[in-house]
């Protein structure tokens, strides 16, 4: 198999979900295999990240009093301006003006700072072949990318609606939500939970008639159906990046599954 | 439309500590920052027909600031004014609560902002900080999407050397490793 060269630009545009779906793809394969590949993309998430939050205090700052006032002051002589006509034949060119379309609304993030994406990605290699294969005896490529060949679980996903749980051999399944990734393909995001095992948030995409796991996410172990926070912020800020669609409503859920 | 109605002068108080971090952090000098600031507002309030209901304010009001720097800039002729070391590392201001570690790590990267040259500081706040896409920030900048991008992979990598960030050092996943 010959390895794909990526540049540093794909490699962030990736990072920062503005790459298109099929490059993504092939990053997202690539990085099942390729540590060094995972430690780069990992360097521009976690840069963001970083830079994000060294600013962060500085909009919390106080804005001082004088310049509010005389702001406040420049909008109400603008108002009066206003409300008298003819005399607006004096604005200055605004040859520095341009306007912008409308992004599209984010999916919010429950915290705005992806910190913990970085750590967990690399902590993903590790921990989602291994939870897999050993569940369902079969191994599956390594990586964080990789098909879900076990049929319970391929049944559980294209069968369970959201909000249910199911349990297969000594496994509890959450079902937490479907949406549509970037490319509309229909993804759920799930939770598997183990006795005394560490637990997985992850994310799977339907392709054809197979299920992708995208992105699985290790906590530690404990119990049966709690996450800690920074496990479910680090699947937040992936849907963020991959601009993942909102949740489907239960409707659609059923529309997109073909369930009765 | 609801809710895209409101006017800029509207909306203009409520994004001052927007509007002042991103002033601050791009010419790293508050009394400058703050004299940018009200003259973007001055320019916004007089070209407000200008603006588009429905699209970006905080964009179209980065793009005021940043022009009215870069003028001021090229007016005075000199790589744009500079504070020393001591008032810039007070960037991170009054971040009390956090531990003196967390403290040194963010200060670090702050710094290692602030010292990154220009062209790659002002598109790594638009896209880093403040959240704009590539082509929303090469409009703010005018220049062509390839140029941000290139400039937003430099100045991140350069950040990342200069404020040790790096994921491979101390967040290796400990067992197994490559498979």
């Amino acid at each position: 198999m010959n390895r794909r060269e990526f540049d540093d630009e794909t490699l962030m545009a990736f990072a920062d979900g503005e790459l298109d779906a099929e490059t993504t793809a092939a990053i997202e394969e690539a990085m099942g295999t390729d540590d060094a590949l995972v430690v780069r993309v990992a360097t521009f998430m976690e840069s963001r990240a970083e830079a994000s939050a060294a600013l962060k205090p500085l909009i919390d700052e106080p804005v001082p009093e004088a310049l509010t006032q005389s702001v406040q002051k420049m909008i109400d002589e603008a108002r009066r301006r206003e409300n008298a006509p003819d005399d607006a034949s004096q604005q200055p060119a605004a040859d520095n003006v341009v306007t912008f379309q409308p992004k599209a609304a984010p999916r919010k993030v429950g915290s705005s700072w992806m910190l913990p994406l970085a750590a967990s990605l690399a902590a993903v290699i590790v921990g989602a072949g291994g939870y897999l294969a050993g569940k369902a005896g079969a191994p599956v490529s390594g990586g964080m990318v990789a098909a879900i060949s076990d049929p319970v679980m391929t049944k559980a996903l294209a069968t369970t609606p959201s909000g249910t749980d199911i349990n297969a051999g000594g496994t509890t399944i959450k079902f937490v939500s479907s949406f549509r990734d970037e490319a509309g393909a229909l993804c759920r995001e799930f939770e598997l939970h183990r006795a005394s095992e560490t637990s997985l948030v992850s994310v799977a995409c339907r392709v054809g008639q197979d299920w992708d796991l995208r992105l699985a996410v290790a906590a530690p172990a404990a119990g049966q159906d709690y996450i800690p926070a920074g496990a479910s912020e680090t699947v937040d800020a992936y849907l963020t990046t991959t601009q993942a669609g909102a949740p489907l409503s239960e409707a659609d859920e059923k529309k997109a599954l073909g369930l009765p | 439309m609801k809710g895209d109605d409101v006017s800029v002068s509207d909306r203009l108080i409520a994004f001052l500590p927007n509007l002042r971090r991103f002033a601050i952090s791009l010419c790293r000098s508050r009394d400058l920052a703050d004299d940018l600031v009200q003259a973007a507002c001055e320019r916004a309030l007089a070209s407000q027909d200008r603006f588009e209901a429905g699209t970006r304010f905080d964009a179209w009001m980065f793009r005021i600031l940043r022009n009215l720097w870069i003028d001021q800039v090229r007016r005075t002729k000199t790589a744009g004014p500079r504070e020393d070391i001591d008032d810039r590392n007070d960037l991170v201001g009054a971040s009390g609560e956090q531990d003196a570690e967390a403290r040194l790590t963010l200060k670090g990267v702050a710094v290692a902002i602030d010292e990154l040259v220009d062209d790659q500081r002002e598109v790594l706040l638009l896209v880093c900080i403040e959240d704009l896409s590539y082509k929303e920030a090469a409009k703010v900048l005018g220049i062509p999407i390839g140029t941000v991008m290139s400039r937003l992979a430099r100045a991140r990598k350069n950040l990342a050397e200069a404020a040790g960030i790096n994921p491979a050092a101390d967040r290796s996943p400990g067992k197994g490793g490559k498979t």
